[in-house]
């Protein structure tokens, strides 16, 4: 009896849980959809296993509702990667590799709030609040968890940080600063 | 003969047909006694490779491969509706559902692994060839410190500068348009289209495999109609083609026994006239199937449609037989006067077909073998029954008044008008040459088409959306070893890669690219070692932009070959299923998304040992050749016939030569305005065949009201046959029926008409000499 108790609330618990994971799902997605251009600065810093030191780089990004993402790296060297819904271009007309172009669409799935194109590919755990929440990108499908074990990307009012944990052990972490915000409203 | 004789001959039949019913009835129960194969019918030149391990493979990769893309009404709907197929599929026997798993992958990886220092794909050669090692090390460092790194596939210290994950994807990982998803899947306009793919372990032209398929597709569609399915694959053709075959041979057939049914019951009004033509027809269709099973193994589904016409023909020896008897009301007597025409008849038709076992045509081979024998059986049957039959037959209609009345009449009439007849009829014959030429051929691949416009356009909505190449035109590179294949592979790669930056054409899918020659191994080994691993190559500067002391690094052992000896995952051989030919000193490289103007220039490629083939285009040259060939076996048989007839007849000939003549060419006249095309030709032989024996029986016994409504009631019966058969879908049924309905329908009006000319003309002739004597 006590037994089935404890199931009943358990399960409870986690109807409750993931009730509030989806709602907090949609309120960040509605918020991020109503965001017509983004643009600011990025830090970051990825950690390759082999290597005994951490790599350090920054730049800026820009975000446009119309025509998807530019990171432009800037320092320790320069680089200019575009993402859209068509594809990765990094400037010297070669396709990227299977990982990358996840990554990629995970991130701009993220900033154009286009969670349906994100769940196709990984399974969203949300938590936090509108306030402050984060989301935990793990893929579904065992070939992509070949490649990448989960993105981590949270934030507030825009996305404050990215984390793309690697099947390898590499790991980056990405802090972006916004400058500028147009939204809908 | 005498009667004893007759009785041992009966039953030595009798014991042939219960031989011939058992070994059907095995043949039948055995589930492999037909083939729809629609190629078995024409010569096996469309592969032009000597080597028969290498055109099986061939054969197999265009045959036994098929595609199912799976959408439902959302994204999650669509998943379950092709994982529910999959679960659906994996239940039916001789199909292998593909699986491209992580753990398959990883296989590819590890393979590869230990020669990761000497694999390079075309754009890394370029870039270690052309650029500075300060330029190679910025690239690295670009996408090193870049957010969206490219991923490699080994570790950093395993392959710093991503040369293996590079050559991985450009050959294996990046090779498909599909996403990785759950189940691969690729988007469109519409939205997400799921991937179901598999390979048949049996030919795709194996009934009981399409039965097998076509069930569970069928099932699956009644429990999920919200699914939408796009099908790709030879199966799915052949499925087709099979159900309208067998569609076409109930129609004929039933068609042809109705039509002999109702005209015998209408006709003779006698039970017993109509279990004699069933017996007759039964027997030799028995006769017919057995002796197709015994000389090629199989019986093809066309065959059998082409074939159901026996039943029109087998009919006439019946209609001959009863019409006679009834005139003289005497079985045996009947037999003694027919023996001599229903022999000739029936021998010179089995010659006529026999005739075309030297053919090199399978079909037509098949399609001689069927009738001839199915005639031989009829002829014995009705000679050997009919001498049994009760000569009490009930008054049957007097089909031969209306041709004492009207037609002879009619026929007299117009002969008696001889010089503007003979003009009439060389005025046609000179109209309807000049027509069918001036029409010229037509040797269309269009033509051995059984598949219907939806099935071909959701065939070509599949090619391209997962933009796969077609395996009908490809490069074949043979040689003495496999090195030189390789080394000759990498040679036309070259060649192509500069034409393709030149012209954004098409690429090559090449077996090579799974193990290169020697040769390119030792080269890419060399430049990697030069550019990379040398004491001033990148990985050193590297490691001095990186402020390392590289110890990390791990630096490429000693050169060593993968070849063939290795063994090769089997996701290789499913990705790449030519890379077996290589061991046959053979590699084939198709053409992917080539233009047309790319199809033209790779068919004037002029490397050696290296030929371009386009087995569309072949398939073009093989209608044409064995066109050409029918219609020369054609030419050949009306001079024998001319000659045979002339030694049997004399000037009698005439009434032959002149039907066929007419009937053949009133026949394409009529039904070929697009040209003449191999069917037409084809036809022309059964044409031929049913008009001589016509005209025989008219020489003798004679052109009498009896022989003249065994012919009608024969023409009728053929033409029901014909004239359905006119109503297929598939082109070349439909050419046949048209064909062979106008050819017979002419041959019947003209056939006693030139039997009129010839017999007025010999009574003059007689009159003549009777008064000048």
């Amino acid at each position: 009896m006590m037994a089935k108790k404890i199931i009943l609330i358990a399960s409870l618990l986690i109807c409750v849980h993931v009730m509030a994971g989806n709602g907090l799902q949609a309120e960040v997605a509605s918020r991020v959809q109503a965001v017509k251009s983004l643009s600011g600065s990025f830090k970051q810093q990825r950690s390759i296993s082999v290597l005994p030191l951490l790599l350090l780089s920054e730049g800026s990004f820009e975000y446009t509702r119309a025509n998807g993402m530019i990171w432009q790296t800037m320092a320790p060297v320069e680089s200019i990667v575009t993402i859209t819904s068509s594809g990765i271009d990094v400037g010297d007309g070669s396709s990227q590799t299977v990982g990358s172009a996840h990554v990629a669409a995970a991130l701009l799935g993220v900033f154009s709030g286009r969670f349906d194109l994100l769940k196709e590919q990984f399974t969203i755990d949300a938590k936090g609040d509108a306030a402050e929440w984060q989301l935990e990108l793990r893929p579904k499908s065992a070939l992509v968890a070949e490649q990448i074990v989960s993105i981590s990307i949270s934030g507030r009012q825009a996305i404050d940080t990215v984390v793309v944990s690697e099947a390898n052990g590499d790991t980056s972490s990405i802090s972006l600063v916004t400058e500028t915000i147009t939204t809908d409203k | 003969m005498q009667t004893g004789r007759f009785s041992w001959v009966a039953f030595v039949w009798i014991v042939i047909l219960i031989t011939c019913t058992t070994y059907s009835f095995i043949k039948i129960q055995s589930g492999r006694g037909f083939d729809s194969n629609i190629f078995s019918l024409i010569p096996d030149q469309l592969i032009p490779v000597a080597n028969p391990i290498v055109r099986e493979q061939l054969r197999q990769q265009a045959e036994r491969h098929f595609i199912i893309l799976v959408k439902g009404r959302d994204q999650a709907s669509g998943l379950m509706l092709a994982k529910k197929l999959k679960k659906s599929l994996s239940t039916v026997n001789d199909i292998s559902l593909d699986t491209v798993d992580a753990q398959l992958e990883a296989s590819i990886r590890t393979f590869f692994k230990p020669f990761r220092h000497q694999l390079l794909s075309v754009r890394m050669r370029n870039i270690l060839t052309n650029s500075s090692v300060e330029e190679i090390v910025l690239q690295s460092l670009e996408e090193l410190y870049s957010p969206i790194r490219p991923y490699s596939l080994y570790g950093y210290d395993e392959d710093p500068f991503n040369l293996g994950g590079q050559w991985l994807q450009a050959n294996f990982t990046g090779k498909q348009r599909v996403s990785t998803t759950e189940i691969p899947s690729i988007k469109d306009d519409e939205g997400n289209w799921y991937l179901v793919s598999a390979q048949l372990k049996r030919s795709p032209y194996d009934l009981g495999l399409q039965l097998r398929l076509s069930s569970a597709l069928s099932l699956y569609r009644q429990h999920h109609p919200s699914a939408e399915l796009l099908t790709s694959g030879l199966i799915f053709h052949a499925i087709e083609g099979s159900q309208i075959a067998q569609k076409e041979v109930s129609t004929v057939g039933l068609g042809s026994l109705l039509a002999i049914i109702v005209l015998v019951v209408s006709v003779f009004r006698s039970i017993q006239s109509l279990l004699f033509m069933l017996c007759v027809l039964g027997c030799s269709t028995v006769v017919a199937l057995s002796s197709t099973w015994l000389v090629f193994g199989q019986v093809h589904i066309v065959t059998l449609a082409f074939g159901s016409t026996l039943l029109g023909l087998a009919a006439d020896y019946c209609f001959h037989f009863l019409v006679k008897m009834r005139a003289l009301g005497h079985a045996k007597k009947t037999r003694k006067i027919l023996f001599k025409g229903l022999l000739v008849s029936a021998v010179s038709s089995i010659l006529a077909y026999l005739a075309q076992m030297f053919s090199p045509f399978p079909g037509l081979q098949q399609f001689a073998i069927f009738v001839s024998s199915g005639l031989a059986a009829a002829c014995v049957t009705v000679l050997l029954l009919g001498g049994a039959l009760p000569t009490t037959v009930p008054n049957p209609v007097p089909l031969g008044v209306a041709y004492n009345r009207f037609f002879k009449p009619l026929y007299l009439k117009i002969v008696h008008f001889r010089c503007s007849v003979l003009l009439a009829l060389l005025l046609f014959v000179i109209i309807a040459v000049h027509t069918v030429i001036q029409r010229g051929a037509n040797d269309d691949v269009r033509l051995l088409n059984t598949s219907g416009k939806q099935l071909l356009s959701t065939e070509k909505r599949v090619r391209a959306l997962l933009g796969s190449h077609s395996v009908q035109r490809y490069f074949l590179i043979e040689g003495k070893s496999r090195e030189g294949v390789l080394q000759k592979a990498e040679v036309l790669d070259d060649v192509f890669g500069r034409r393709s930056e030149q012209s954004s054409g098409g690429m090559l899918i090449s077996s090579a690219a799974v193990i290169p020659s020697i040769l390119r191994q030792k080269s890419d080994y060399r430049l990697i070692k030069e550019k990379i691993y040398s004491k001033r190559g990148a990985a050193a500067l590297l490691c001095e932009r990186l402020g390392s002391d590289c110890a990390w690094l791990q630096p490429p052992a000693s050169f060593r070959p993968v070849t063939l000896s290795e063994e090769l995952p089997p996701i290789v051989k499913m990705l790449y299923p030519m890379e077996a030919l290589v061991k046959q000193n053979t590699a084939v490289i198709f053409l992917k998304g080539a233009t047309e103007k790319d199809k033209a220039w790779a068919n004037d490629i002029q490397l050696p040992g290296v030929r371009y083939i386009d087995q569309v285009q072949n398939l073009s040259v093989i209608l044409m050749g064995s066109r050409q060939q029918v219609s020369w076996l054609l030419a050949g048989f009306m001079v024998c016939l001319a000659l045979a007839g002339t030694i049997l007849f004399g000037s009698r000939v005439i009434v032959i030569i002149g039907a066929v003549t007419i009937s053949c060419l009133a026949a394409l006249l009529f039904s070929a305005p697009m040209g003449v095309t191999l069917f037409h030709v084809l036809a022309l032989l059964l044409v031929i065949g049913i008009a001589v024996d016509a005209a025989v029986f008219f020489i003798t016994p004679g052109l009498d009201r009896n022989t003249w409504s065994a012919s009608s009631l024969a023409c009728v019966t053929s033409v029901v046959a014909f004239g359905l058969l006119s109503f297929s879908g598939v082109p070349l049924l439909n050419q046949f029926g048209k064909v062979v309905f106008f050819g017979l329908v002419t041959a019947w009006l003209v056939i006693p008409i030139f039997h009129h000319l010839v017999t007025t003309s010999h009574e003059k002739n007689k009159s003549k000499g009777k008064v000048s004597g």
